[in-house]
């Protein structure tokens, strides 16, 4: 039996155990923290890091990413960050600006572009010469994550930041970056047996802009956009007339709308060409809901498509 | 021009009419344009392009192609072959499907496509339970 005085003595030891095991807890240094301009890779992000990142988004769902411009707070937030990820590729027309004004804060800017396959932006918004402005021949698609294959490259690039930036945790990101993987592969194979539904000759998809050029080059789709590459470029009434005529030309059987902004003419060239409004797609990034991961947007858009021209 | 509503509706009446008959007769043919397109779109000869599945394990096989009927075995076989005519520019994407549920570990489907004598593809797909993909033949 111990006497009172020993009593007291292990309560004081255990009390200072408990002092001191709360005192390691913070140990645990603070999360990595994480600027996003990609609603994508934010998403692969919260995956890969888990508890380890706080990833914060300076472009957020539903916002129009080529109309986005950072503000001074944007800026103090991705200097505040150990890591910016960004598309690249031309989407994030300030990023030149944004590394330079950063650089000096030592945040380490992951792009997108730097590992993806790229492919050319089409020449889509204006073959004839006039009214047009950001893309020029030989510019790449920045839209990148409609191929999955992409999307796997830009995992695994965002975990060799993590494991960089935070080497302690090298074993969780990789073992997280795994199953991600995983999960992206299982999503492309679902993607292959649902565009498989659908007849060679059904494949046009005619949208809003010119977004899904990596999701047709997969599948073996032909993109018909009323605007070029950006949401910012208008088409003429002379691009439109085109376009009638193609749709009309092809037999396509809907038109998609975007789930951010949608030129009025859209809506024009759906009731002059009698194909119906095929739904809406999620084109320059995630949206919100079920479509406000990556897998539920693939989801969402290859149901929406495959659906509307079955 | 006060006085004879009546006479002015009618005579308005009229001219919409008049303008609407022309204007009927240029755009009617619109609707017949699309599905003779639509079939120039699926032109080009067919040809017939041979499936060969040949499976681990006793399994059901089914083979599926876009817009035509899917080819299915009985249960518990170990080969399976079917014909599809398809364009020969662009055929459909082959989607395989395997059921070895009476088998456990792992199984796999070796699937060919032959067109005119040639091999186009021979690939092996894996898994456990349910073997399932699809064959793209020519790659986008
Ligand atoms: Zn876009």
């Amino acid at each position: 039996m111990m006497r009172s005085g020993q009593v007291g003595a292990v309560k004081h030891i255990f009390s200072i155990a408990a002092a001191l095991a709360l005192a390691a807890g913070p140990l645990r240094a603070e999360p990595v923290r994480v600027a996003s301009l990609s609603t994508v890779m934010a998403d692969f992000a919260r995956d890969i890091g888990g508890d380890r990142v706080e990833v914060v988004e300076i472009v957020e769902p539903g916002v129009d990413p080529h109309a986005f411009e950072p503000s001074p707070g944007d800026y103090r937030a991705v200097a505040g960050a150990r890591i910016l990820l960004a598309n690249g590729m031309g989407f994030e027309g300030y990023l030149d600006k944004m590394r330079q004004a950063v650089a000096k804060d030592g945040v380490e800017v992951v792009v997108a572009g730097d590992v993806v396959e790229p492919i050319e932006a089409e020449q889509a918004c204006d073959a004839h010469g006039h009214d047009h402005s950001h893309h020029h021949h030989g510019s790449l698609d920045p839209h990148w994550w409609h191929s999955i294959g992409n999307a796997r490259l830009v995992a695994a690039q965002i975990r060799d930041a993590f494991v960089e930036a935070d080497p302690a945790g090298k074993a969780e990101y990789e073992a997280n970056a795994a199953k991600l993987d995983g999960r992206l592969a299982g999503l492309a194979k679902w993607v292959r047996k649902q565009v498989a539904q659908l007849p060679k000759a059904s494949r046009v998809l005619v949208t809003s802009h010119d977004a899904l050029g990596y999701f047709a080059k997969d599948h073996g789709f032909e993109v018909m956009a009323v605007q070029g590459i950006s949401t910012e470029e208008q088409p003429s009434s002379r691009r439109v007339q085109e376009l009638i005529g193609e749709i009309r030309g092809k037999g396509v059987k809907a038109i998609f709308a975007e789930n951010i902004e949608n030129p009025k003419v859209l809506s024009e060239i759906t009731a002059e060409t009698g194909a119906k409004p095929g739904g809406v797609l999620y084109a320059d990034g995630l949206g919100t809901g079920n479509a406000g991961t990556y897998e539920g947007m693939m989801r969402s858009n290859v149901n929406t498509i495959v659906g509307a021209l079955r | 021009m006060r006085g004879f509503p009546l006479a002015r509706v009618l005579v308005v009446a009229g001219a919409l009419v008049l303008l609407g008959v022309p204007v009927w007769f240029m755009t009617r043919g619109d609707g017949v344009v699309a599905p003779v397109a639509a079939v120039a779109k699926t032109e080009g000869a067919l040809v017939d392009y041979t499936v060969r599945l040949t499976a681990s394990a006793p399994a059901r096989l089914s083979v599926m192609v876009a817009g035509k009927e899917p080819a299915e075995s009985g249960d518990g076989v170990r080969e399976f072959q079917a014909v599809f005519p398809m364009s020969e520019s662009a055929p459909e994407d082959v989607a395989v499907f395997a059921d070895f549920s009476q088998e456990g570990g792992k199984c796999a489907v070796r699937v060919e496509v032959e067109r005119g004598g040639r091999v186009l593809k021979d690939a092996t797909l894996w898994g456990e339970g349910v073997v399932d993909d699809v064959v793209v033949l020519n790659d986008p």
